[in-house]
């Protein structure tokens, strides 16, 4: 673990109780996020990168254990907080942004109620000055008339403009880090170029650390430093975003990026979609997640889960046959 | 039926001429009173038989109500639909019934035309058992067969929507769609709930029945690269009015109205080496209670001059078949 990380996390699991004792869901993730920086976690649903995300903020619903070897957010150890506790580390040193913003908005009360309040649970602010702060903070993710937006309910405003409120609300504690799962998703491609850029302007200026999650490894490819593949709740590959985009080693990667590159290209050949659906969570096959849909797969692949090993410099992948 | 019997080529499956929907609107707070705004103002397209026209634009251009007044779903204030030969607008009951029988749609939400407590099977059956299509027997084997055609596992009919992930439930949607063998299937946003690996199995699907069935798609959807897939012919809306619009492969080789454009620049490339290029786009797509004046698209237009705020464009064809309604496109084109 280097000095500087404001979060280092080392074989995270998340366990629920099932009908036969306790079950793993995510099974040893680990990576680190550095001031500045931003680390990508993608997968397709069912792959445990939101869930990863929760228990990193102790989030996970109830019926959950979340277990690391390490969970620490800057110095503090996570696993051993109280929940009283954790309320102080939540919006100040970490805070979160979802892909639907109506589901951390309230919807009767105005969009200005809430990002004081917002705001007067972290300073000791009267109500005219948090209130100049909230504008300001609306202005600081480019809200168009923050004035009049501040008076307004959710119900008025645009999808884009909600996530850029839900993004200032985030902001409002400047935290050290910005959990943001599928932030764009839905949203336009128009709009989803515009919040993107704007995530990016703010951690630059606030110098934060970004954990990005999102199935969509185009916008991965220019927002990321560094990625995280997952599938089936375990990490098959993890390294350097170029290496991962340019050189992809596992076979999961690598399909679902070459369908990637046929969906995004501008003309209608033929796509080559990976056959079969990603496996649930609670019904993982005994080996390798991936090898009932993997061209590559041999029997030992069907039994042994493979571990993650370093393949290259800054790249990992767990793959029994990744050198073949 | 084979297409041939039926007027072939020289007649359009779906003829849209002038459409034109408006909603009744309250102003703000009472200031405006009660007016109308157009959701969708004098669209016209037309689809052949055994293809497909992808309309495509951004929340708000008017895409989804278009595909909502072909199905009579939404009542059109002007314009004509003719389907099949037949103009709906003056057929009446008659016109509803060939409708109801012979065109369908499907949903961005699977689970939004699937009954939760009906198996599979009886979802996917109930069409057939509507307009009385077959004997009990010959109605099994269709539910059979439609199962195989969009691959679902062969127990599906007898298992419960809730058992399946949201690519298999768009499957059975799709199953439902093509029971009673439509020639028109209305698909608004048909993947954008989907992961990317998913949605390229279900676009792969929807051509695949195509070439087997021969039906026809009306393709609904934002992302430009998606509709690129699966359409013969594009348009792209922009509130309430068809900007852009011809065959899919000139349109993409070089797209010429600048909201194409700009909305083609806001697809991400894969590559982290390929520079993400500029934003062309800034703010949102205005109210339709407060159009621009002249070119709708003016407010948001990197190429915008004092003609466009007093002037709508018409749309006006180009080369390779391309209608565009831009003051400036052959100007854009040298630059």
């Amino acid at each position: 673990m280097t000095e500087s990380s404001l979060l280092s996390v080392k074989e995270l699991r998340v366990l629920h109780a099932g009908p036969y004792g306790e079950e793993a869901l995510v099974h040893g993730v680990s990576f680190e996020v550095s001031p500045r920086q931003t680390v990508a976690i993608v997968g397709e649903s069912g792959s445990g990168k939101s869930l990863s995300a929760l228990a990193i903020m102790r989030l996970t619903g109830p019926g959950m254990r979340v277990t690391a070897e390490t969970l620490r957010i800057g110095t503090v150890d996570v696993l051993s907080l109280r929940e009283s506790e954790l309320r102080d580390i939540r919006g100040e040193r970490i805070a979160i942004v979802f892909q639907n913003p109506m589901s951390s908005l309230n919807p009767v009360l105005s969009v200005g109620h809430q990002l004081t309040q917002a705001i007067r649970a972290h300073e000791r602010l009267d109500r005219r000055r948090a209130r100049e702060r909230a504008v300001e903070l609306l202005a600081l993710v480019e809200v168009p008339e923050p004035h009049r937006r501040f008076e307004q309910y959710p119900f008025e405003l645009s999808g884009g403009t909600l996530q850029r409120v839900t993004i200032a609300m985030a902001l409002s504690a400047q935290p050290d880090l910005l959990i943001a799962d599928e932030p764009t998703t839905a949203l336009d491609a128009t709009l989803q170029a515009q919040i993107m850029e704007l995530l990016k302007k703010r951690q630059g200026d606030l110098g934060m650390g970004l954990l990005l999650i999102s199935h969509d490894l185009a916008v991965v490819a220019h927002a990321a430093d560094e990625v995280v593949v997952m599938y089936g709740g375990r990490v098959v590959e993890h390294g350097d975003v170029r290496s991962v985009f340019h050189g992809p080693l596992h076979p999961y990667t690598r399909a679902l990026l070459a369908t990637v590159k046929e969906m995004s290209s501008d003309d209608d050949g033929e796509l080559h979609p990976i056959p079969g659906l990603p496996p649930r969570l609670d019904r993982l096959p005994v080996g390798c997640p991936f090898a009932p849909r993997c061209p590559m797969a041999v029997e030992r692949c069907r039994v042994e889960p493979p571990s993650l090993d370093a393949a290259r410099e800054g790249h990992e992948v767990a793959c029994h046959r990744w050198d073949e | 039926m084979s297409a041939v019997l039926q007027g072939g080529p020289a007649e359009p499956l779906l003829g849209v001429d002038g459409l034109v929907v408006s909603f009744g609107a309250r102003g703000h707070a009472g200031r405006r009173g009660r007016r109308s705004i157009k959701a969708v103002d004098h669209v016209s397209f037309s689809i052949g038989r055994s293809s497909t026209l992808g309309l495509v634009g951004e929340s708000g251009s008017g895409k989804s109500t278009t595909g909502r007044a072909i199905l009579q779903l939404v009542a059109a204030e002007a314009g004509t639909v003719v389907f099949e030969g037949v103009d709906l607008g003056s057929a009446g009951a008659e016109g509803r019934r060939l409708l109801r029988r012979r065109a369908q749609m499907v949903f961005q939400n699977p689970l939004g035309s699937l009954n939760a407590r009906l198996k599979v099977g009886r979802s996917i059956r109930e069409p057939l058992d509507i307009h009385k299509i077959g004997t009990p027997a010959a109605r099994r084997a269709r539910v059979a067969e439609l199962v195989d055609l969009v691959g679902l596992p062969d127990d599906a009919p007898e298992r419960f929507p809730h058992e399946f992930s949201g690519g298999q439930q768009q499957r059975i949607a799709l199953a439902r769609a093509l029971a009673a063998r439509p020639s028109l299937i209305v698909c608004d946003e048909p993947v954008a709930s989907l992961d990317m690996s998913i949605q390229a199995q279900i676009l792969e699907l929807l051509r695949s029945v195509q070439r087997e069935t021969g039906v026809s798609y009306l393709f609904i959807a934002h992302d430009l690269h998606v509709v690129r897939k699966v359409s013969h012919e594009t348009a792209v809306m922009y509130l309430g009015r068809i900007v852009e619009q011809g065959p899919s492969h000139s349109l993409f080789a070089s797209p010429r109205h600048p909201y194409t454009k700009a909305l083609l620049s806001a697809v991400p490339s894969p590559d982290p080496a390929v520079a993400s290029r500029r934003v062309m786009l800034r703010g949102e797509i205005p109210s339709p209670m407060d159009l621009p004046s002249g070119c709708r698209f003016r407010t948001r237009c990197p190429s915008a001059r004092e003609r466009c705020a007093l002037e709508e464009p018409a749309l006006e064809t180009t080369d390779g078949g391309v209608a565009v309604a831009c003051h400036f496109w052959r100007e854009l084109e040298e630059q």
